[in-house]
C-alpha cells in the first residue's frame, strides 16, 4: 500500500509557501488591481447559478414578522393603507399635472436633459456580503449585460452603492453604508458640498450614516434637508438622492460641520436594484 | 489511501466548502439575528483542521479564503491569508482531539471566530482610524461568535459523519487491494 508522499514534506514549508503566495496576491491586488482572473471564470459557472437558486430558498425561510400578525391587525393595517392610497393618488394627480407643466416649460427652455433620464437596468440581489463587517452584495447581472466597474446602483429613488467588481454574469456592489464607502454629497437646500461616509458603528446603533466637511457658513442647513450626490464627484452621477439630514453638529474647528444622515433606501430588505448604465464622465 | 480515494476525498471537501459558502451568502443573511450572520467558513475550516491536521486545514483554509476574496470586494488575498493561518492553528489541536467529543471542537470554533473577528477589526478598521474596539466587540464579534457556535453544532456533526464515512470506505477499499 502506498503512503501519501505528503507526510515526508513538513507542513511548515507549505505554510511558508502559501503565506508567500498570499502576500504576493495582496501586493499584486493593491498595486495593479489584479484579482485572479482565471479562478474568477470558474466562479461564474459554479457559484452564481447556485446562488440564484438558493436565494429563493433563503427568501422563503427568512424570519419574517408578517407571518406572526393576527387577522385583526392585518385588517386594521389594510384600512390604514387604503387611506394612504387614496391620499397618495390625489397627490399623484397633482404631481402629474405639475409634471406636464414642467415638461412644457422645459421644452421651451430646451432643458430636456434631466437627472432622472439615466438609462437603467434592473437586477436581483442574489448574495449578501461574506462577513458582518462589510456591506457588499452580489447582483445577477455582469459584463454580459453591459455592467462595468464604477456604475452607480439605485433602488427606488435613492442611491444604493457602486459596482466594485464585475464578472461575466455577476457583479459585486459596495453599498454606501459600507464602512469604507465615501461619497461626495451636496445639501439640496443650499448646494453646499460635504463628504458622506458609511459608518458601521452608527449603522448598527441607529441605522444612520455620517457626513462631514460641510461648510454651511450661513447656518442654513437643518435637519430634514435632502442630501444628493454632488456634481463634483468622480464616480457618482449628480443628483441621486442619498438621504435626509437627521443630526448636525459643528466641528471643533468652528469652520465645518458634520452629522448624521438617514439613508432613503432600506438596506436590510434589498432585493431588486437598478444599475445606471452610464459612467460619470470626468474628462480624465 | 489510493488515488481513487484521494480524488473522492478532494471532491467531497470541495462540495462541503461550496455548500458552506452558498449557505453563508444566500441562506443565512435571511436569518439574521441581532444584526449578525454566522460564519460557516470558520466552522468548516476549524473542523477540518481539527480532524485532519495542519496541512489539510491550511489548504482548505487557503482555498475557501480565495473564494471569499472574490465576492467580498476587499483587497484580494486577505481572507486567504487569514483562513490559512486559522486552518494551521486548528491543526495544532489534532493531537488532543478524540472522535465524538463536541466540547473541544465547539470551543475551538468559537475561538477561531473570535480570532477572525479581532483580526478583521485590526486590519480593516483600526488602521482606518476606527478605534472603538469595545463597541465592535460587543456588537459584532461576540454576537457572531455566539451565533456561529450555535449553528456549528449541527454542521460539525454533518462534517464529522461525512469524514468518518469516507475513512471507512477508504480503509475497506485499500484492504481489498492488499
Amino acid at each position: 500500500m502506498k503512503r501519501r508522499g505528503k507526510s515526508s514534506f513538513p507542513s511548515k514549508y507549505i505554510l511558508l509557501l502559501l503565506t508567500v503566495i498570499c502576500i504576493m496576491l495582496l501586493f499584486a491586488g493593491y498595486a495593479t488591481g489584479y484579482a485572479g482572473e482565471p479562478i474568477r471564470t470558474i466562479c461564474n459557472y459554479v457559484f452564481v447559478p447556485m446562488q440564484k437558486g438558493l436565494d429563493y430558498v433563503g427568501e422563503s425561510i427568512s424570519i419574517n414578522s408578517d407571518d406572526t400578525k393576527t387577522k385583526e391587525q392585518l385588517i386594521a393595517e389594510n384600512a390604514q393603507l387604503q387611506e394612504q392610497i387614496d391620499e397618495l393618488s390625489t397627490q399623484l394627480t397633482n404631481t402629474r399635472l405639475q409634471q406636464s407643466e414642467l415638461d412644457t416649460l422645459r421644452e421651451l427652455y430646451d432643458l430636456d436633459q434631466t437627472y432622472a433620464d439615466y438609462k437603467t437596468t434592473g437586477a436581483h440581489v442574489i448574495g449578501k456580503g461574506t462577513s458582518n463587517w462589510f456591506n457588499t452584495f452580489t447582483i445577477d447581472k455582469g459584463s454580459k449585460d453591459g455592467i462595468k466597474v464604477d456604475m452607480n446602483v439605485i433602488a427606488g429613488s435613492g442611491l444604493v452603492g457602486i459596482v466594485t467588481d464585475v464578472g461575466k454574469n455577476y457583479a459585486v456592489v459596495r453599498a454606501i453604508i459600507d464602512d469604507t464607502s465615501n461619497v461626495s454629497g451636496m445639501i439640496l437646500s443650499n448646494n453646499d458640498n460635504c463628504i458622506v461616509s458609511g459608518n458601521l458603528k452608527s449603522m448598527t446603533e441607529s441605522n444612520m450614516i455620517t457626513f462631514s466637511n460641510l461648510e454651511d457658513s450661513e447656518d442654513k442647513v437643518s435637519t430634514g434637508d435632502s442630501v444628493v450626490t454632488s456634481n463634483i464627484s468622480d464616480k457618482y452621477l449628480p443628483g441621486l438622492l442619498i438621504g435626509y439630514v437627521t443630526d448636525i453638529t459643528e466641528d471643533n474647528n468652528n469652520l465645518t460641520k458634520s452629522g448624521e444622515i438617514t439613508p432613503v433606501v432600506d438596506f436590510k430588505h434589498l432585493q431588486d436594484v437598478l444599475v445606471i448604465m452610464q459612467l460619470k464622465e470626468t474628462g480624465k | 489511501m489510493e488515488i481513487k480515494g484521494i480524488i473522492k476525498y478532494i471532491l467531497v471537501v470541495l462540495a462541503i466548502v461550496i455548500v458552506g459558502f452558498l449557505l453563508q451568502t444566500t441562506v443565512f443573511p435571511h436569518m439574521e439575528l441581532g444584526g449578525v450572520t454566522p460564519n460557516i467558513m470558520v466552522i468548516i475550516i476549524t473542523s477540518y483542521g481539527l480532524m485532519r491536521g495542519r496541512k489539510q486545514g491550511m489548504i482548505i483554509g487557503f482555498c475557501s479564503g480565495l473564494i471569499l476574496d472574490f465576492f467580498s470586494g476587499t483587497t484580494f488575498g486577505l481572507y486567504a491569508i487569514l483562513y490559512l493561518y486559522l486552518g494551521f492553528l486548528c491543526g495544532l489541536f489534532k493531537k488532543i482531539f478524540f472522535g465524538d467529543d463536541i466540547k473541544l471542537p465547539l470551543a475551538l470554533i468559537g475561538l477561531s471566530d473570535l480570532i477572525y473577528g479581532i483580526a478583521v477589526f485590526v486590519v480593516l478598521f483600526l488602521f482606518r482610524g476606527r478605534y472603538d474596539f469595545l463597541f465592535y466587540l460587543t456588537n459584532l464579534i461576540l454576537p457572531e461568535v455566539t451565533y456561529t457556535i450555535l449553528v456549528a453544532i449541527p454542521i460539525y456533526y454533518v462534517i464529522l459523519k461525512i469524514n468518518q464515512r469516507l475513512d471507512k470506505d477508504n480503509k475497506r477499499s485499500s484492504r481489498k487491494l492488499v
